[in-house]
């Protein structure tokens, strides 16, 4: 029960390069969570390429640690090691049974500070990303292309000096643990990390963006600006992201889908970027070549809706922000990496924090997010989905017809 | 009175046959703040074959609406959710909601048993947009799909639904599905969350306790085969490998989906499907890339020690997910109380440590290319 978790954080920066580290203790857990947040450089498209490479390659052997050691400590609790890689930062994560904390810290210091970064699997990993299909819908939440021709060791190499730096990883432990013991491992392992100084670089043009894909499916998205719990008028943007999207009585799933009939797929997220959670309306439907016109509708359906808005509305969004918040309901639009909803599981309750934590909003507990929404009138929320849906970018990848 | 009620010990929880043969779980999970109500229906020995390719999914949209189409809105506004799905052997319901809200979950549940009253009109709608659904089908899904239909023929057909079969179906089709799948003897309300075990039973016998319904037959056992031939899958990438999977509770069913989770963790970017159940299945190891799988044939001695212990801490951790929430622990509580009511998941953890370097080999081999269903998708 989230109310009695003894949620602590430590932000210790008396000194250079002492680790920023959340904590969360929970007494019935039977496992022990570690996790690095890195957030990406400043990229070009080569560097989006690599960024993913490197993301590929992390956990493939350390100098201390073969890739089959790695997998095999890591995996002691049932769940296996892993990196999540996002378009702007990156998440390392080991699961280790209660009482291994320290087994858990040693493999992430290795994986961190000293990864091996092979060369033969970057090539691999290369080849892998560069022809990779993905399904409309993952492809949709990361439209963009990256420049994979020419991406070598080096690149990797580098762009891994520039990211992995003692002030830029923020760390989070969860689990069971005792008040303390998080920031203490982290302290351990990571307090006397020292790298050499960063080069400077210089970039290319950053990433094109996708506009077409081979699969027979188009996807729309209408993206608005960051959020986060210290944003200004933050509660009411992400309250109406609740009342958009979210729930088979949000706008979305009742206009697009039910009085429309445009689409199986439909949803709103708050998804995790290095600078809060951006709101993002997402439909994904057969390709049909009216894709212009079909943006449009979308956009203008879900301002037709918000103008009828009443005092139910207000209190269903919240009544689902409170279902997802509290209880991690299936259709939570808080995402912690590209998976999918935040769970309830341990390992997403840390990264909450964790991510909190890089984004520079402090690992807020959950409640307080709650009450800032509360606070939201009907008037407040129908302003904010207003200024939400008229000032969020488009963006269309339309897909081969059939 | 239940005809068999049976406390077991050391949990608290209990399980409930009543005359009709409707079936009760309910679990008190004392930890967690939300309650999970799951009405699920067993679809064993109910036809299915490329002409009504989908009917029970179409079925299962339709029901989910809630006679009047209010549900939704009911349930949303006090922070809950119903969501269904759809499998080869069982169509779910669920609502989820702060323990507190048990009662509109019951309710809930309760009208979900109303008789289907659906317009052709409102059919073909929902028949489109599950056509917008098949539009999205996964990789995965779609290679699985074809390594269970090339096995199991008309029995292993995905519970997706085609085109064709979709656009043939008509509400008097949907409601005879709907009246045998819904029969007592074949349904289950499982309950888990923080609530009070007695009580919640008694309530749930109240709403199960008046259905009748015709007598079906039990199911009749899945059979597959292996196909001679690699199966073809046009307009997808990759390539899989699905593993002939006992039920579980079947001594080589752990050791199975500890090899393919260990292959998973091996393979990289390859996904295991899986759905938990105590009939015979599969076991689908997906790939984006032909010819990675080969690695399954490369195996030495000493890659499938590692393997072993990293399938057998795996295959663990999965049995704990199964019941570490109370949606989780519903569900697989429920279905196997209505395939096989004597298992207990919990007991299967034992079973785990116990698998042997030899049955886990065994495992591996029915993912190797001599024993498993081999299928390459081809653009």
């Amino acid at each position: 029960m989230i109310g009695a978790w003894l949620c602590a954080v430590a932000l210790m920066q008396p000194q250079p390069f002492a680790p920023k580290t959340a904590e969360l203790v929970d007494p019935n857990a039977d496992t022990v969570v570690v996790q690095a947040f890195v957030p990406a450089p400043e990229m070009g498209a080569r560097d989006a390429a690599a960024w993913r490479v490197l993301g590929r390659v992390l956990l493939l052997g350390t100098r201390e640690f073969s890739r089959d050691q790695v997998m095999r400590y890591g995996s002691q609790a049932g769940l296996r090691p892993i990196v999540v890689t996002m378009p702007d930062f990156m998440r390392v994560e080991f699961v280790a049974p209660k009482g291994g904390l320290s087994v858990a810290g040693e493999l992430l210091e290795a994986v961190i500070q000293r990864p091996i970064l092979p060369e033969l699997d970057v090539r691999d990993a290369v080849d892998r990303l560069a022809g990779s299909n993905r399904q409309a819908w993952s492809e949709a939440l990361w439209p963009v292309q990256p420049s994979w021709g020419g991406v070598k060791v080096e690149d990797v190499k580098a762009l891994y000096a520039r990211a992995f730096r003692p002030e830029r990883v923020t760390f989070a432990v969860g689990g069971a643990i005792r008040p303390g013991d998080g920031v203490a491992e982290i302290a351990k392992r990571f307090g006397s990390w020292s790298v050499p100084r960063a080069q400077r670089v210089r970039y290319d043009l950053p990433a094109k963006p996708m506009l077409q894909r081979r699969e027979p499916v188009s996807t729309f998205e209408l993206r608005g600006e960051a959020v986060s719990p210290a944003t200004a008028n933050g509660s009411a943007t992400m309250l109406a992201t609740f009342a958009l999207g979210v729930g088979k009585e949000g706008s979305m799933f009742r206009v697009l889908r039910e009085q429309l009939g445009l689409s199986y797929r439909q949803e709103a997220l708050l998804w995790p970027s290095a600078k809060g959670w951006l709101p993002r309306l997402m439909m994904a439907r057969r390709s049909r070549g009216d894709e212009a016109g079909t943006a449009k509708t979308m956009r203008d359906a879900l301002l037709g809706d918000v103008a009828t808005w009443d005092e139910n509305t207000r209190v269903r969004a919240l009544a689902m922000a409170e279902a997802s918040v509290l209880r991690q309901m299936p259709f939570n639009p808080f995402w912690l990496d590209a998976s999918g909803p935040m769970s309830d599981d341990l390992s997403d309750r840390t990264a909450w924090r964790g991510y909190l934590t890089m984004v520079g909003s402090g690992a807020l507990d959950e409640k307080l997010l709650l009450d800032s929404m509360r606070n939201v009138t009907l008037d407040q929320l129908q302003a904010a989905a207003k200024s939400l849906l008229e000032r969020a970018n488009a963006t269309v990848v339309t897909g081969k017809r059939q | 009175m239940a005809l068999s009620l049976a406390q077991v010990p050391h949990a608290p929880r209990l399980k409930a046959v009543l005359p009709n043969g409707a079936s009760i779980h309910v679990e008190r999970m004392e930890e967690s703040n939300t309650v999970s109500v799951q009405l699920i229906a067993s679809l064993e020995g109910i036809a299915n074959s490329t002409e009504t390719h989908g009917q029970r999914h179409l079925l299962e949209h339709l029901l989910a609406k809630g006679p009047g189409k209010t549900l939704d809105k009911m349930l949303e506004t006090r922070g809950m959710l119903l969501t269904a799905t759809t499998t080869r052997d069982y169509m779910a319901f669920e609502v989820c909601g702060p323990a507190e809200e048990l009662g509109v979950a019951l309710k809930a549940v309760k009208s979900l048993l109303t008789p289907l009253e659906v317009t052709p009109d409102v059919v073909n709608r929902e028949a489109a947009i599950i056509e917008e659904e098949l539009a999205l089908t996964p990789w995965t899904t779609r290679l699985s799909s074809a390594a269970w239909a090339s096995a199991y023929g008309d029995a292993g057909l995905d519970p997706l639904g085609s085109p064709e079969g979709l656009q043939k179906s008509k509400p008097e089709e949907l409601v005879v599905v709907q009246r045998e799948a819904f029969t007592p003897s074949h349904i289950v309300v499982a309950v888990a969350g923080p609530v009070d075990v007695d009580s919640t039973v008694a309530r749930v016998r109240e709403i199960l306790s008046p259905l009748h319904g015709m007598v079906r037959g039990g199911a009749v056992e899945r059979a597959g085969k292996r196909p001679a031939e690699t199966v073809r899958v046009a307009g997808v990438d990759g390539e899989a490998r699905g593993a002939l999977m006992p039920g579980l509770g079947d001594p080589m069913a752990l050791p199975t989906l500890a090899a393919g989770l260990a292959l998973q963790s091996a393979i990289p970017d390859s996904v295991l499907v899986y759905t938990a159940s105590a009939r015979p299945g599969m076991a689908v190891l997906c790939s984006p890339e032909v010819g990675s799988m080969g690695r399954i044939e490369k195996l030495s001695e000493g890659d499938k020690v590692a393997l072993f212990e990293t399938g057998r801490s795996l295959v663990k951790g999965w049995l704990r997910g199964c019941l570490s929430t109370p949606s989780k622990a519903a569900r697989i509580r429920g279905v196997m109380l209505l395939q096989a009511p004597g298992a207990d998941v919990a007991e299967w953890q034992g079973d785990a440590d116990r698998i042997t370097f030899a049955a886990f080999c065994a495992g591996l081999a029915r993912f190797g290319v001599d024993e498993a269903t081999v299928v390459e998708g081809s653009r």
